[in-house]
């Protein structure tokens, strides 16, 4: 079975807020962070989106980092969470650890801002060098002076930062990385809102998961990054803390017991109408923790909004569970879905759920489809027995579908 | 710990596409950028899948459907690709438009095939392919992270077969900002290229093999005690000393910020070893460490390395029977594989 990887850190933010507190408080309240467009400039100011509601300039104080500094949304976004992550895992500056790290738009809210400046003057040349999705990951790893020893960028459409999760997971059981930083970051830009104003799969209202009279996604913003290491590194690692007097006894915050990765090779941006990619990634990622569909007391969905995702989604859950589904909702009611960084944000969100033995509700869910085969939750509720079992998907573009599955660490481990 | 073969790889680059004659009769260029040498796609793809493909789709299409069928590989078990850029005509076709012209009445295809994983995922779908599918975009090491995405796979005994691509393209509005700003500035012959490569792994070797891969490391902002550190951990994790190696590779373009930390670091990394280059026949791309890693392979499953590849002319490599492929980003990422004849 090998190593089992710990979740040590959590750093979140999103439409909810900052932080993990906030993010927790407005699941618990069912309070929707989508709202009226109020950064993001564009001649479509009537859709809801979840933007993070914070200016750069709000954003890089915080930071600490001057005004005049080239940076992107999508980067001052990820150092926020990274911090917390980083944070919460107690990782000193002394130790080095990698970063996997999902992203698909980088750069481009300055790139579309000064797109004819970068043609005829000089004016803003130093956006162009930090455009591309890599340069975003380095800017968040530099953040941290010499903290990050190894990066790699993930660039999946919307199952970037799940996927960046999992190869996290690999490069520790491969022994290339002791800790590793993954998840991801993206903000609204006005590429993608109007990329899916063109396919026209975008809510005018909020947005309703699974609904019978769903029209769609709302966009939404985000970073969000756990700490993984193997069990054996986080004990000896908070044995050293406790010796140095810094610390107290830890606990994992959870284990990431399973991932799996699969295409679903239908169309280039619909999903098929058996889920069979989807379908794939659960069924495999629950074979790599060794656990059976009755395990999963959670599922935290993709559940976009879209009429095609839900239908294509639910069907892939029902293969999968049969007639025993567990509790199941999509959180995109709160945060809208920030593609690259979705997968980040669940994740958290599926973290939270079981440390709190707590399952967020579907908001904005009121009529039941003919054929879809649960009902999601459509209040929180305390779970009871407590979860043991939390399962995450991500599906993208392209079919590239994600399942996490994440376990409670056992008091007794 | 299972090894990785490298069974075929295909490209279409400034070199003669699907070939190996840059061995013996490398295409010469004069000029900073150069397009690559394009096939009549028409012959290669059906109507119905060609349609709306951009330039880029259809190089990566036709590397993945030969370098599979001269690997003998109707389905590999994971699709892994590279691109710093992902098709970025169609990036820039869709914000051109939507700066031009306004946000209405927008075109939805340059927008689908925008997202860098459009490349793989299109792939996945030519073949039917539901396996693992990935892509890195990680600046000039984008290749070397999905490397070694299918050499922690094939390690681990998660797939026996793979399909690695690397993929990148130059467009107007690129190679104008590029020039606006005087970045890829190149001179000896250096120039800016586009990337479209696709290589079969597998965990056995057969008939087909060009090499075995070995190992790999990739390093962020590393010092020099680090690195040497790094590269003395993956020959003796390889049972490899330093002697063993025949030659290095290295990512030397023309442009003399890139082109010194190569000489600074080689001189202290590998003094004495004959060192090697690509980028004069293939030229520059985020992602073209991905052909330096094919062009390693063709040396060593021919035994040779041609005297237009050496950097010093009067310290010839003798048969190369293990090479390593340094590569830099911006001297920020730095990587090292390691490739053997070895079967």
């Amino acid at each position: 079975m090998g190593q089992r990887i710990v979740v040590s850190g959590i750093g979140i933010v999103s439409a909810l807020g900052l932080g993990k507190e906030s993010t927790f408080r407005a699941l618990c309240e069912g309070k929707s962070g989508i709202s009226s467009i109020q950064y993001l400039q564009t001649e479509h100011a009537h859709f809801p989106v979840g933007e993070v509601k914070l200016s750069n300039a709000e954003m890089m104080d915080m930071l600490g980092i001057k005004s005049d500094t080239p940076h992107t949304r999508t980067s001052l976004m990820g150092m926020i969470a990274a911090q917390e992550a980083l944070e919460d895992a107690h990782i000193s500056q002394n130790e080095r650890i990698a970063l996997a790290n999902g992203i698909t738009v980088g750069g481009m809210d300055k790139t579309e801002q000064y797109y004819l400046d970068f043609l005829s003057n000089h004016s803003c040349d130093e956006y162009i060098a930090i455009h591309d999705c890599g340069a975003c990951s380095e800017m968040i790893a530099d953040h941290f002076g010499e903290l990050f020893n190894q990066l790699q960028t993930i660039s999946t459409a919307c199952s970037s930062a799940a996927n960046a999760i999992m190869a996290g997971a690999m490069l520790i059981k491969n022994g290339r990385a002791d800790m590793v930083l993954a998840g991801g970051t993206e903000c609204i830009t006005k590429f993608h809102l109007n990329g899916f104003n063109t396919l026209m799969i975008l809510d005018n209202e909020p947005c309703k998961p699974f609904d019978a009279n769903r029209h769609g996604i709302n966009l939404g913003e985000g970073a969000a990054y756990v700490v993984l290491e193997t069990k054996e590194h986080f004990l000896t690692r908070n044995a050293e803390l406790i010796l140095a007097g810094s610390q107290q006894k830890l606990k994992p915050l959870a284990v990431l017991s399973g991932y799996a990765n699969t295409c679903d090779a239908f169309h280039q941006t619909a999903s098929s109408p058996d889920g069979e990619g989807a379908y794939r990634a659960m069924k495999q990622a629950l074979e790599t923790a060794h656990l059976q569909p009755s395990d999963i007391d959670y599922i935290n969905a993709h559940g976009t909004g879209t009429n095609n995702n839900d239908n294509s989604e639910s069907a892939a859950i029902s293969r999968v569970f049969g007639d025993k589904i567990p509790a199941v909702s999509s959180t995109k009611g709160f945060t809208g879905h920030a593609t690259s960084a979705a997968g980040g944000l669940e994740t958290v969100i599926s973290i939270l759920a079981l440390q709190h033995n707590f399952m967020p509700p579907n908001l904005n869910f009121s009529t039941k489809p003919d054929d879809l085969p649960f009902t999601p939750l459509t209040a929180g509720r305390q779970a009871s027995p407590p979860l043991q079992h939390v399962l995450s998907n991500s599906f993208g573009f392209g079919g590239n579908n994600t399942s996490l599955l994440f376990s409670k660490y056992g008091d007794d481990e | 710990m299972n090894k990785v073969y490298i069974q075929s790889a295909a490209h279409i680059s400034a070199q003669k596409p699907l070939s190996e004659e840059w061995m013996d009769n490398p295409v010469v260029y004069e000029g900073d950028s150069v397009k690559s040498i394009d096939l009549n796609y028409k012959e290669y793809l059906a109507p119905n899948v060609a349609r709306r493909m951009g330039k880029l789709l259809k190089r990566a299409l036709v590397c993945a459907r030969m370098a599979m069928k001269r690997a003998k590989v109707e389905m590999p078990d994971a699709i892994i690709t590279a691109t710093g850029l992902g098709c970025i005509e169609n990036t820039e076709h869709f914000l051109d438009a939507m700066t031009r012209e306004g946000e209405t009445l927008l075109n939805p295809t340059p927008f689908m095939q925008s997202t860098h994983n459009t490349i793989g995922s299109s792939i996945a779908l030519d073949i039917k392919c539901h396996g693992y599918n990935s892509h890195y975009s990680q600046k000039h090491t984008s290749f070397d992270c999905a490397l070694q995405d299918a050499f922690i796979q094939f390690q681990n005994g998660k797939i026996q077969t793979a399909l690695l691509n690397a993929h990148d393209e130059s467009s107007s509005v690129f190679d104008s900002i590029l020039q606006h700003i005087d970045c890829w500035h190149f001179e000896n012959g250096g120039f800016k290229g586009e990337t479209a490569i696709s290589m079969a792994l597998g965990n056995q070797p057969t008939p087909e093999t060009l090499c075995r891969m070995e190992d790999m490391m990739i390093c962020y902002r590393p010092t020099m005690p680090v690195l040497q550190k790094e590269l003395q951990k993956l020959l003796e994790r390889n049972g490899l000393t330093i002697h063993d190696l025949d030659a290095v590779f290295i990512g030397v373009n023309g442009n003399a910020e890139n082109d010194n930390v190569y000489y600074a670091c080689t001189e202290t990394l590998f003094p004495n070893l004959p060192l090697a280059r690509y980028k004069h026949l293939f030229g520059e791309h985020f992602t073209m460490s991905g052909i330096g890693f094919y062009v390693v392979a063709t040396c060593l499953q021919q035994g040779r390395l041609p005297e237009h590849l050496l950097l010093a002319k009067e310290n010839p490599a003798k048969q190369v029977k293990c090479i390593v492929l340094y590569n830099h980003s911006e001297n920020r990422d730095h990587s090292m594989i390691l490739l053997s004849n070895k079967k």
